[in-house]
């Protein structure tokens, strides 16, 4: 069953709420045809289409907010870790195990939710520094680790070594510790700056 | 010396205006068709079925949003249906400057294919 709801909060990242409301809902309608694999493809097509416009417009804007992003990241990820030195449970993180072998659940749990934690904040600073403004300065961002973790996987599968681990940390693990937490944060940012638009309901 | 400058303007603002792509005649042509059903599912099935082509949805909703910002097309929200999970639909018309850009579009290629003995035979 498609979810109209993230796809809505998604296209708001990219276009006005209302042209968002109405792509949901065209796309809603056609995943009865077509399913949800459909929708999920669908909507990663037309988000990437609306930002690679936009940034065709005005490609020195969106590389600042690129830059911009990665400052606000950087800045909070130390920032987490710092705090995670003060109360006494940054050990989780030192010593890691070899590359190869899984890290174990405690170790694990801490760096997820650390680049969660890091990555959520970052996309409500930048996307309340960005206000109403489109595409939301989290995209960018968001691409950026996308294109990270894509050429990590094909630069592996070139060498001749993909592991396991390393394939599971960027098939899930970017989406869910990165990508995720990064567009919810500029999704709850973009709600807050604007009032719902037009044509939902709710 | 402002003729140069006035001459440089009309000539940009003629090539983003009125020169379509073959995609967005595609779209203008099914928008027209349609009439008052014009909406992002309906034109894209409706170039489907004219043409056999399969549109990709994101390339459909930008060339929609640039036909707009280009005043060629206007649109205005219709109202929520349950089938779409509450959520309403976009509907598009062609502006008279997109009708005339369509216009202008067609005449060019009649003009270029004017004379050309293969469509002759083909259409004779």
């Amino acid at each position: 069953m498609p979810n109209t709801l993230v796809a809505e909060e998604l296209l708001s990242l990219v276009t006005p709420r209302d042209r968002a409301v109405s792509i949901a809902g065209d796309l809603t309608e056609e995943a009865a045809r077509y399913g949800a694999i459909w929708f999920a493809g669908a909507l990663a097509g037309v988000v990437s289409a609306m930002f690679f416009g936009a940034f065709g417009r005005a490609k020195l804007r969106t590389a600042a907010m690129l830059v911009a992003g990665l400052a606000v990241w950087a800045v909070l990820y130390l920032l987490l870790r710092v705090g995670g030195l003060l109360l006494g449970i940054e050990g989780l993180a030192a010593g890691s195990a070899p590359p190869s072998d899984l890290l174990p659940p405690a170790m694990l749990a801490y760096l997820g939710g650390l680049l969660a934690a890091a990555n959520f904040l970052t996309g409500l600073v930048i996307g309340r520094a960005g206000g109403s403004s489109l595409p939301s300065p989290v995209m960018p961002l968001a691409l950026f680790w996308a294109a990270v973790a894509a050429m990590a996987f094909f630069a592996d599968l070139a060498a001749g070594r993909p592991t396991g681990y390393c394939t599971l940390v960027y098939v899930v693990g970017v989406p869910a510790f990165y990508i995720g937490p990064l567009l919810a944060g500029g999704v709850y940012a973009a709600r807050r700056a604007e009032p719902v638009g037009l044509g939902t309901a709710r | 010396m402002a003729r140069p400058v006035i001459f440089f303007y009309n000539v940009g603002l003629m090539s983003r205006n009125s020169h379509l792509g073959e995609f967005e005649q595609l779209v203008l042509l099914a928008i027209l068709r349609l009439g008052d059903d014009a909406y992002g599912v309906a034109i894209r099935d409706e170039i489907r079925c004219r043409t056999g082509r399969s549109t990709a949805p994101g390339a459909l909703y930008t060339t929609l949003e640039r036909l707009e910002r280009k005043g060629l097309v206007s649109s205005r929200l219709g109202e929520p249906t349950p089938e779409r999970g509450g959520r309403a639909k976009r509907y598009y018309a062609v502006s008279a400057a997109g009708e005339a850009a369509v216009e202008r579009a067609l005449r060019s290629y009649q003009s270029l294919l004017e004379g050309l003995r293969f469509f002759e035979k083909k259409h004779a």
